[in-house]
């Protein structure tokens, strides 16, 4: 997982897969993450790299939306390839957050 | 713990001095000897040995056959092996190590091989041989609990049934362990409710939530009436007020299929699982049932719709769980569009022999990952409902 602070903006770039082999190292990398960091506005997850998402990948995603949303910060998911976008819209999760390419 | 060692050697003086050195030097140990290969294999055989020490030369059967015979033994291989020789022999040495001893020692020995080298590697050794036994009675407890919950699972599955609508047919292919796959159907006052329902993650913690859903489910559906959408809403809402964890950590979350068949008509609810197969018998078309939901167990107050669709007789609906198209370490569930593909070439056996079509897809999926070299990793669990 990548981060860029840019503009009161942080971007998540997720360079590997979203599956549940994967989720317990991005949380720990988000904690400690977010325990540094609070000079921004906006959160966006860039999923542009991202091939594969499990359904524990699915909670991390909204895990991620949840924390935003209690920090007060805006949330948004970029880059989703169709099948993602396809699971988000499956699960309603585009009622939450933007979908953006 | 008291160890036993069992030093063998041709020759009484080497075997003395041995002795000697680990007695001085290690606690708790008592010991056996040999004079040869032979009197070895016997006397592992008669009594627990925790460290052998193997002379190399030996009359009768030597050091080499007596080694290769121990690591052959089912009984015996465990047993951690120290060979020595002469430092001449330090090629063969070498092949020993090769063949499964775990260290080695030359003769002569000198002060410091006494003082030091030798009982540390002794002492090593015992404390290998400790922690192999250790990790092989832990691995033994898991897997005998894993069975027990495994069997637990499988047993909250419904069995193959028929009832006054419909008729059931399941198929549940556990993966290693226990996984968070729930099937239930049930008749209660002439309406056939059932569900398919996924806790997210692997492994116990999802196996003992699915224990919980299946629980919340058949709670909800005791209310006379209830609608899809309200059996999903109540389930979310149970575990937002059960569980304090609701909503931080995902241990209750999980996608699920809700159906209520009545009067030949299909009420259905989804929260966000990929999406059941229907098979019209009448005009001999597969359809995805689509409809949109949130996972339940994740978000607080979310209500969700009830879809209706009118059946006929020999009309299919066919449920699955992730785990059918989702393999390897780097699953994805965006796949789950194969599904149909794969049951509309299996039209036949579906509309024939429902038990064949589930095995036959259950094949096509092994096929499928196997030649992405990936193999079933999760729980694959099927059910089929036939109009009747």
């Amino acid at each position: 997982m990548e981060r860029i602070f840019e503009n009161n903006q942080l971007t998540l770039i997720m360079t590997e897969g979203l599956t549940a082999n994967k989720i317990p190292e991005y949380n720990q990398q988000l904690e400690s993450l977010l325990l540094e960091q609070d000079h921004y506005q906006k959160c966006i997850l860039n999923l542009s790299q991202t091939n594969n998402i499990d359904s524990t990948g699915v909670t991390f995603v909204i895990s991620l939306y949840k924390k935003m949303k209690s920090l007060e910060k805006e949330f948004s998911v970029a880059g989703a390839s169709h099948e993602i976008q396809d699971l988000f819209h499956l699960m309603k999760l585009d009622q939450f957050f933007s979908l953006t390419e | 713990m008291r160890y036993r060692i069992l030093i063998a050697d041709d020759a009484a003086l080497n075997r003395k001095l041995i002795k000697n050195i680990l007695f001085h030097n290690l606690e708790n140990v008592e010991f056996e000897e040999a004079e040869n290969g032979q009197q070895v294999l016997h006397i592992v055989d008669q009594v627990k040995i925790d460290l052998i020490i193997l002379d190399l030369i030996m009359p009768v059967l030597d050091g080499y056959e007596t080694l290769k015979k121990l690591k052959k033994s089912e009984k015996f291989h465990s047993i951690p092996v120290i060979v020595n020789s002469s430092i001449t022999e330090i090629h063969s040495i070498e092949q020993t190590l090769k063949e499964g001893a775990i260290d080695y020692f030359t003769k002569p020995l000198s002060e410091n091989d006494m003082n030091i080298i030798l009982p540390l590697k002794a002492k090593n050794a015992l404390l290998v041989y400790e922690q192999t036994h250790i990790i092989d009675d832990l691995n033994k407890h898991i897997s005998s609990e894993l069975s027990h919950a495994n069997a637990f699972a499988k047993s909250m599955l419904p069995k193959s049934n028929r009832f006054h609508e419909v008729e059931l047919f399941i198929k549940y292919y556990p993966s290693l362990g226990i996984g968070g796959d729930l099937f239930d159907c049930v008749e209660i006052d002439g309406r056939v409710h059932f569900m398919v329902a996924d806790v997210t993650g692997h492994g116990i913690a999802a196996g003992m939530a699915s224990s919980m859903v299946k629980i919340l489910y058949r709670k909800s559906i005791e209310r006379p009436g209830i609608l899809p959408d309200q059996i999903l809403e109540d389930m979310n809402r149970s575990i937002f007020q059960y569980f304090d964890f609701a909503g931080k950590d995902s241990y209750v979350v999980f996608t699920a299929f809700v159906g209520i068949i009545e009067n030949n008509e299909l009420l259905f609810s989804n929260a966000g699982h990929p999406y059941p197969i229907l098979y019209h018998s009448t005009t001999d078309n597969f359809e995805e049932i689509h409809q949109e939901g949130f996972l339940v167990g994740m978000l607080d107050d979310v209500t969700y719709q009830t879809g209706s669709i009118l059946l006929q007789k020999n009309d299919v609906i066919f449920l699955y769980t992730d785990g059918l198209f989702c393999a390897g370490a780097d699953c994805d569930f965006t796949g789950w569009d194969r599904v149909i593909q794969a049951s509309a070439q299996l039209k036949k056996a579906l509309t024939e022999n429902p038990e064949e079509f589930l095995e036959e897809i259950y094949y096509t999926f092994h096929m499928i990952h196997k030649s992405s070299q990936k193999d079933f990793n999760d729980d694959v669990a099927m059910m089929l409902i036939r109009l009747l």
